[in-house]
């Protein structure tokens, strides 16, 4: 079900990222670092921007997010001797990433135990000025698409974590039970569970009238 | 209006819709109620629109400049892994002077030890007392230096003592002026225990 939401034929992809596992393997092995190197930017390119996905709805935080991304694809890389071709290269590298994103959680509620909490800054209104004199939607479209996304964004930032984590790889990646399971850790059936509480939640949030707080809502209006 | 086979069987409940949104387990029940199709649809519509949103939230996020300077950082990373590591040389101890042979540091040892008998004997002969008037007898004119320098301490000693002794006097009579000065209070009930209170004139007359 991995890259279905994106359209590319799913055998291609996964066949594509075990040749390349594989291939990488044996240029490693013949010490050929630049051309296994070469081989791996390829399969970054292609994971990258789901793996950013999860990073971001996981972490809440888009820049922790990115380095995020960047430790999962180093770690792989390092341990690709580690990756048996009977798993998917995506559920394995995803593991990869939802263990480091569940570190650098448990590490920012030990900074914020210490430290005052960060304001997140999911609602900074990042991208305003690009897409103010871009050629993309109107601007009106463009305002309400982005108070939409903050309104799931909010309500996704109330979930808790394994619930979140197992939403957006359920629904926005389009990962199946199995999948979510491989990559988590989790039982299949915990899994469903989380997802159904998940999903009964948000449609709880999102369908309740929208908080009138702060400036958001006053631009909307 | 519901149908007899509507009212007959049980709705679907939420878990089983979700299956049938999320695995494609398509309940024959769904193309009978027609309650139960319009909630699949409901919910089928509501987690398009989330997925859509949040798709939408993150791509907003990660614009593709910023998968791009990603992508250069992980390569950059992974080119620093294989990049030999850079040692920086810890600094050793420098070879100043060429290495003396063992004739030589013979020689070295030879000159050491004639230094040191060249200097005993010496001593003997001058009568060197590298430890003052602790060893041996001393002289008239060491007698007559040390005289002098008893002298003038016992001298310095007298002086401080007396000088100690005005001092002792002078705080004493100090202390006694203030005492006569503030031996009489005026404070009828305090008389008693100022009776009771030793003067500081009676411990000094004590201790002499």
């Amino acid at each position: 079900m991995i890259g279905a939401s994106q359209g590319a034929p799913v055998p291609a992809g996964r066949e594509a990222d075990t040749l390349d596992a594989s291939e990488i393997k044996r240029l490693l092995a013949g010490e050929l670092e630049d051309e296994a190197r070469e081989r791996f930017a390829g399969i970054v390119l292609r994971h990258q921007r789901r793996a950013s996905r999860i990073a971001y709805h996981y972490l809440r935080d888009a820049a922790e997010a990115d380095e995020a991304v960047q430790d999962a694809f180093v770690k792989a890389y390092l341990h690709l001797d580690t990756f048996r071709e009977e798993l998917p290269f995506e559920v394995w590298f995803t593991r990869i990433l939802v263990n480091g994103c569940l570190d650098r959680i448990k590490a920012r509620a030990r900074r914020d135990r210490w430290f005052v909490p960060r304001a997140e800054n999911v609602e900074d209104g990042q991208g305003v000025l690009e897409t103010a004199a871009g050629t993309g939607p109107s601007p009106e479209d463009a305002l309400l698409a982005r108070e939409r996304h903050r309104r799931l964004n909010r309500a996704l930032g109330r979930l808790p974590d394994r619930q979140r984590l197992v939403f957006v790889m359920s629904q926005v990646e389009g990962c199946s039970s199995k999948e979510v399971s491989a990559a988590t850790g989790l039982n299949e059936s915990t899994v469903r569970v989380h997802l159904f509480r998940a999903i009964r939640r948000l449609r709880k949030l999102l369908t309740e009238p929208p908080e009138v707080t702060g400036g958001t809502n006053r631009a909307v209006r | 209006m519901l149908s007899a086979r509507e009212t007959a069987r049980p709705h679907l409940g939420e878990r089983q819709l979700l299956a049938a949104c999320q695995e494609g387990e398509r309940p024959a029940h769904l193309d009978e109620c027609q309650t139960c199709r319009a909630r699949y649809a409901k919910l089928a519509a509501f987690l398009d629109a989330v997925r859509q949103d949040a798709t939408g939230a993150a791509d907003e996020v990660f614009t593709a400049e910023r998968l791009a300077a990603q992508a250069a950082h992980v390569r950059r990373r992974l080119k620093n892994l294989s990049a030999p590591v850079r040692v920086l040389t810890f600094p050793a101890p420098r070879r100043s002077a060429p290495m003396v042979g063992r004739a030589g540091r013979r020689w070295v040892a030879m000159a050491a030890a004639a230094g040191l008998l060249i200097g005993l004997a010496t001593g003997v002969t001058v009568n060197f007392h590298p430890f003052g008037a602790q060893f041996g007898p001393p002289t008239a004119a060491e007698r007559a230096v040390g005289d002098r320098t008893a002298g003038s301490a016992r001298s310095m000693a007298l002086s401080n003592a007396w000088a100690a002794a005005d001092r002792r006097q002078g705080d004493e009579a100090f202390l006694s002026e203030a005492d006569s000065a503030f031996g009489s209070p005026h404070v009828e009930e305090l008389q008693a225990i100022d009776a009771m209170t030793p003067r500081v004139r009676e411990i000094a007359a004590v201790s002499r």
